[in-house]
């Protein structure tokens, strides 16, 4: 498995080398692949995703908050060695915080009282970290199942998956892991049901909207939400183009 | 006596700037308040659909440069078409807006908009803000990016909700229809219609 890991990483790093050569628009050099992919994609939602996903739905949401909950805290180690690699701080010690609360307190993550003391959740992946590190993004690349992502992002994913503890525990089978990825999957679609309904609904081109929100909320985890009025495109050169 | 003159001159000097933009920030802070409660105000007492969309359409109209906010989704492709296509887009675009977003807005209720700090940069302000919900879900977070005109006044320029500029996400989508139509405007002014004709 560690070794298959490692063919994708290289594929994915040659990748994003061959994209740099010419001038692409929306980081987005296989756009036709990608838009093959996409379809692909929203054949297998309409046919199982969502199916499942609104299934869930009936399920009564303090259960299912208290999945969310249990998710996110499986998810904090990650986010506290990412916080770290970072070297934020204050970050790293409200994950640490909560991860120790929440363990306890909110028996075993299924509860969020480390919320209540106003330690609010946030999450960090490998790739976020390579980003601050200065790493290059990598062509827009939409993935089966995983959906969008970049070279960078996925690589993330899978070397975080490397030094996740629960990778490394004997109790933890491989198809605990499977469980958590789909349960985790099922839980975040149903969550964004209306939401992308809607935005499906109403855009002119949801391959190149998809393609926009992922990029801009990506950069927007990045940047850990802090918007910085520096790095807006310029729009002064618009009002000169007419009377305004 | 001349050089305290001389020295307060250049104090009120150094410190005009500064105050002038003081105030831009306050005002920009009193804009959104105002904003947010006037579309909280409409969701939840305009109910039908077509009252709502009708009373976000003169909210638009009133709060937000259109012009600029159609040189913008339009990006390159702006200076290439007729007086009468933009003229034409600018139209549409306004009424896609008002659909769109009276939609995706109309999921929410019983919220709270608290307003945060504002930072400006020659004739952009940005103002952050938090919606918070009675029923318990997640706050979202919401910046708005102002503009200041020449006649002093304020418009609305763009929203950022989760992280996404939604003209940025509008230019994206409508470059990509020109892109895959060979640059025709008339492409994006049909899918523009058909998106505001479609009544579910």
């Amino acid at each position: 498995m560690f070794q298959k890991s490692l063919l994708i990483v290289a594929v994915a790093v040659s990748l994003s080398a061959c994209a740099g050569s010419s001038e692409v628009l929306n980081n987005d050099p296989f756009e036709r692949s990608n838009r093959f992919m996409f379809k692909v994609n929203v054949e297998l939602d309409n046919y199982i995703l969502k199916p499942v996903a609104r299934g869930f739905l009936y399920v009564p949401s303090p259960v299912r908050r208290s999945l969310r909950n249990f998710l996110d805290n499986l998810a904090s180690p990650v986010t506290l060695a990412n916080d770290l690699f970072q070297l934020e701080g204050k970050r790293a010690s409200t994950t640490a915080l909560r991860l120790g609360i929440n363990s306890t307190v909110g028996i075993l993550g299924l509860f969020d009282p480390a919320k209540r003391l106003g330690l609010d959740k946030h999450y960090e992946d490998f790739g976020q970290t390579m980003a601050v590190w200065g790493a290059p993004e990598g062509p827009y690349l939409f993935t089966p199942i995983y959906g969008p992502s970049s070279p960078r992002e996925f690589s993330g994913w899978i070397i975080d998956w490397t030094f996740d503890p629960l990778t490394h525990d004997d109790d933890w089978e491989a198809e605990d892991a499977i469980y958590r990825y789909a349960v985790d999957g099922i839980a975040f679609r149903a969550a964004s049901l209306t939401l992308l309904d809607e935005i499906e609904r109403s855009s002119v081109d949801f391959y190149a909207t998809v393609r926009s929100l992922y990029q801009q909320n990506r950069a927007s985890q990045i940047a850990n939400g802090a918007t910085n009025i520096d790095d807006l495109p310029d729009i002064d050169a618009l009002d000169g183009l007419d009377d305004f | 006596m001349r050089a305290i003159i001389a020295a307060f001159a250049l104090m009120g000097l150094l410190l005009t700037p500064a105050a002038a933009q003081e105030a831009d920030l306050a005002k920009a802070q009193a804009f959104v308040t105002s904003l947010a409660d006037d579309a909280i105000m409409i969701l939840s007492t305009e109910k039908s659909r077509a009252g709502r969309e009708a009373a976000f359409a003169a909210l638009l109209d009133e709060r937000a440069n259109m012009r600029r906010i159609a040189r913008f989704t339009l990006g390159q492709f702006g200076r290439e078409i007729s007086k009468d296509d933009f003229a034409a887009f600018e139209k549409l675009l306004g009424e896609f807006i008002v659909k769109v977003y009276a939609n995706r807005l109309g999921e929410y209720s019983d919220e709270k908009v608290m307003v945060g700090k504002a930072q400006a940069k020659k004739k952009n302000v940005i103002v952050a803000s938090r919606i918070e919900f009675a029923n318990g879900r997640d706050p979202i977070d919401i910046d708005w990016w102002l503009r200041l005109e020449k006649d002093g006044s304020m418009t609305l320029f763009d929203v950022r909700v989760l992280g996404v500029w939604m003209a940025q996400e509008q230019r994206d989508a409508f470059a990509s229809v020109l892109k895959n139509n060979k640059g025709d405007i008339n492409a994006l002014l049909d899918h523009l219609r058909k998106q505001i004709s479609s009544d579910s």
